[in-house]
């Protein structure tokens, strides 16, 4: 199966791990874009300030 | 950029998502990329382990499904054998219906088998779809699986024994022309091969 030039979204939270998966498989000549998702500053204070409610 | 934000940009293959993520979940993020595009194939990565978990992710649309840590080398292998089953699919859902098989001519909209300027022979539909696969597919491996699948709608033993037969029969209509062959690759499918004249005369 010929994988060059297949286009990956990969849509990660991690960063490292999502540039390390991104490293290996661009080397198994996929073209991957890779999306980083974190929460924004604003939504982490949401986040820890629900967490400190419970 | 959220990652449905890039996927409206750019056109992908693949899609592998992270399930845990902040407020959007990879289901949701699924549910969203399939909204938009039926075909492409979603695998998750998750740490999520839970039987519900999964369900839920097949529910979103997923083809596949990986706990992490996960081997790099099982998420090859799946990414290309979502790949080639996904290539296998476009082309068995192609509209082409005419072809020229050595020096046969297949209509399968007619069903019409013609060799050189005879009268045609009349296939019977499932000899017609199995020969329009393998068309589909001339030179290269045409998966069992894939015409148990499209043409039987089932994939056991007795399926695959009759599908045997009607590769006998097809092998029967074809051996007038000595350029054309079905192949059997061994636990993997069938390949229609049609020689080309200089092919010919090296195998001589």
């Amino acid at each position: 199966m010929e994988t060059a030039n297949k286009k990956i979204l990969l849509v990660e939270d991690d960063p490292n791990f999502g540039i390390v998966l991104k490293d290996y498989l661009s080397m198994n000549d996929f073209d991957v874009v890779l999306a980083i998702w974190r929460a924004s500053k604003s939504s982490r204070r949401r986040i820890l300030t629900s967490v400190s409610w419970t | 950029m959220e990652g449905f934000e890039k996927f409206k940009k750019e056109n992908f293959d693949v899609c592998i998502l992270d399930v845990m993520m902040p407020y959007k979940d990879g289901f949701t993020l699924a549910k969203e990329i399939r909204e938009k595009n039926e075909s492409i194939p979603i695998i998750f990565l998750t740490a999520k382990t839970m039987k519900e978990d999964v369900l839920k992710g097949y529910k979103a649309g997923a083809d596949d499904y990986l706990h992490k840590p996960f081997d790099s080398e099982v998420l090859l292998a799946k990414l290309k054998a979502i790949l080639q089953r996904k290539a296998s699919n476009n082309l068995a859902d192609s509209k082409q219906y005419e072809f020229q098989i050595g020096n046969f001519h297949l209509n399968s909209k007619l069903r019409f088998l013609k060799y050189k300027d005879e009268e045609p022979n009349k296939l019977s539909p499932k000899e017609n779809e199995l020969l329009r696969l393998l068309a589909l597919h001339e030179n290269d491996l045409m998966p069992r699986e894939l015409a148990l699948t499209k043409i039987w709608r089932d994939d056991n033993y007795f399926t695959s024994r009759s599908m045997d037969v009607y590769i006998a029969k097809l092998r029967k209509y074809l051996k007038r022309d000595d350029t054309v062959e079905i192949l059997n690759i061994h636990g993997e499918g069938f390949r229609l091969v049609v020689k080309t004249d200089s092919e010919k005369s090296n195998s001589k």
